[in-house]
């Protein structure tokens, strides 16, 4: 008899969870966006191709497509996307650069500027409105189960959690005011009530974790944690933020100095990632500056003080930079690996999107913890899950004459003892090389970029600035995804 | 100055005084000024030197260069 897990591309495996995707894919598309584009679908850790060819050629236009589909925004004469321009420090409203940004990718199964089916279907949004960059205004990011990436949307506005349609700023379907229903009615302090989106939900915990500052410009504030027995992403269960809320117990924990410049500068911005253990990380970017800050939150009781400095903390700097001061399209992301063991929080090392300044942190235990540093000014990037347990960030570079340059993560090797080095697989591997190691914190990753020609063919041999888009599903093939 | 570990494209890596390279890891280091912003270094293995893109610039100078430098390149290509 064939299981459901089957049925809903679960795989053949006893026990595989039917809501669970294939390794991950994304989609390359690029050329010279002149006389000849193309879309191709790629697993990210072997660079296979998958999918069928279906688009038509045309030369009504001199415009000639090739490859899985047909791409509204980019056909005539390159209307919005002309790849004959690098781009390198240029913002979100630049239609001919942005989409090379490294802010077009994080966890979610969809891009800040558009979306592509699992078939290569690949629509992008109009530049000419705004809400292709406030849906990611005040959403959450969310840990998911193994092979799942996020499929509802939440909102932390302020003191009001909300879901919305998934992949929108608009369309609410729920709300709560987590303030006058929750806080107050239990005794619980609340000062400053602004927040955008700075929460996560931990799907293997069933725990919300979410920040507010004690008051506008100070650097102390608390944590509020919501330990639900309802699962956030389940629908059928959980229909509305309210019935997530009204089964959990809440508590606080006070803290201290975890955005370290005051927490106005940020527009009350900071990316969160809740560990399974209830360590909660806080990633603030400020200018040329990125931080990392760990708190343990695992109290049940309310923490009424906070500690002088917290549990830990790691700066580095970058370059000419900007985060959500200058606008919360720009905020620092959250990527995490297909089997949910790791993440990634990011941002650009140099600008709006080249580069990347990150750090890799273990999900079960954010104290096991390093960071790489890529310090490219051009070309853009795209920051991926990898396999079963890693990353790869494809850069934007030309490829002309030269196939995709990418730099490569695994982390199968890597434990999360954090009193352990931070052992890894690096990303300049050959044939008579094997693991490394950092320390772990304070460890700095290799990253060199690969030049691997297999696995991501480049584009003609004429000027070619690629870009990278996530799918929205992961096809299951074989037997890949447990 | 401050001595650098590079990596194979010659890009900044970490700075020695964090940590020194494993037995596998590539092993190219060289002292550089930190003030500069690390994206102007680049190690070049040819000669085994460091090059500083626009040496003479400061950091707001070498960043309007290099949109020059990337305009001027995608027309030559053109």
């Amino acid at each position: 008899m064939t299981s459901l897990s089957t049925l809903f591309g679960g795989g053949s495996s006893g026990g595989a969870d039917p809501l669970q995707e294939g390794l991950p894919v994304v989609a390359l598309y690029g050329g010279d966006f002149n006389q000849n584009w193309d879309v191709r679908l790629h697993k990210v850790h072997s660079g296979e191709l998958v999918g069928s060819p279906w688009a038509a050629i045309t030369n009504s236009t001199a415009s000639y497509a090739h490859g899985q589909s047909h791409i509204q925004m980019f056909g005539y004469n390159g209307d919005h996307g002309n790849l004959s321009n690098q781009f390198s420090s240029q913002g979100y409203t630049n239609y001919q650069h942005f989409t090379q940004s490294l802010y077009q990718n994080d966890h979610y199964p969809y891009a800040l500027f558009g979306s592509c089916s699992s078939e290569g279907r690949l629509g992008m949004h109009s530049f000419h409105t705004s809400d292709y960059y406030e849906k990611v205004y005040r959403r959450i990011n969310v840990i998911s189960k193994k092979g799942r990436r996020p499929r509802r949307q939440f909102n932390i506005a302020n003191g009001v959690f909300t879901e919305t349609n998934f992949n929108s700023n608009y369309g609410l379907k729920s709300s709560v005011d987590l303030s006058s229903t929750y806080f107050t009615p239990q005794g619980l302090p609340t000062s400053s009530s602004q927040n955008y989106g700075s929460a996560c939900y931990n799907q293997n915990t069933k725990t919300l974790a979410v920040y507010y500052s004690s008051s506008n410009s100070t650097n102390t504030g608390r944590v509020y944690m919501f330990r639900s027995t309802l699962d956030l992403m389940d629908e059928a269960t959980c229909p509305t933020t309210k019935d997530f809320c009204d089964a959990a117990t809440i508590n606080y924990i006070t803290t201290g100095n975890v955005s370290n410049w005051g927490f106005n500068s940020l527009n009350y911005n900071l990316n969160m990632m809740l560990g399974d253990n209830d360590h909660v990380i806080f990633n603030a970017r400020n200018s040329s500056s990125n931080r990392l800050f760990i708190e343990d939150c695992s109290s049940t009781s309310n923490v009424t003080t906070a500690a002088a400095q917290p549990e830990s903390e790691r700066s580095e700097g970058n370059t000419t930079s900007y985060g959500p001061e200058q606008g919360l399209m720009y905020r620092a992301r959250m990527q995490m690996s297909w089997d949910g063991e790791w993440v990634m929080m990011y941002s650009p090392y140099y600008y709006y999107g080249s580069g990347l300044s990150a750090y890799v942190i273990s999900v079960k235990n954010p104290r096991k913890m390093s960071y790489v540093n890529i310090t490219q000014t051009s070309g853009g990037g795209a920051l991926l899950p990898s396999g079963r347990s890693g990353f790869k960030y494809l850069n934007g570079l030309n490829t002309d004459s030269q196939p995709v340059q990418s730099w490569s993560l695994d982390l199968s090797s890597t434990g999360h003892d954090h009193t352990t080095n931070f052992v890894y697989a690096p990303p300049n591997y050959t044939a008579t090389n094997s693991m490394t190691n950092v320390a772990n914190w304070t460890g700095t990753l290799q990253n060199s970029l690969g030049n691997y020609a297999f696995q991501y063919p480049g584009y003609w041999y004429s000027t070619s600035y690629p870009r990278f888009m996530t799918v929205n599903h992961w096809k299951v093939e074989g037997n890949y995804q447990v | 100055m401050k001595l650098a570990y590079f990596n194979e494209q010659g890009k900044f890596w970490c700075w020695a005084e964090d940590q020194t390279p494993g037995p596998n890891d590539v092993n190219i280091s060289a002292e550089i000024d930190e003030n500069h912003a690390l994206w102007r270094y680049n190690y070049n293995t040819e000669t085994d030197s460091v090059e500083i893109y626009q040496p003479t610039l400061n950091t707001a100078e070498a960043e309007a260069q290099l949109e020059i430098d990337l305009a001027a390149e995608a027309a030559e290509e053109e």
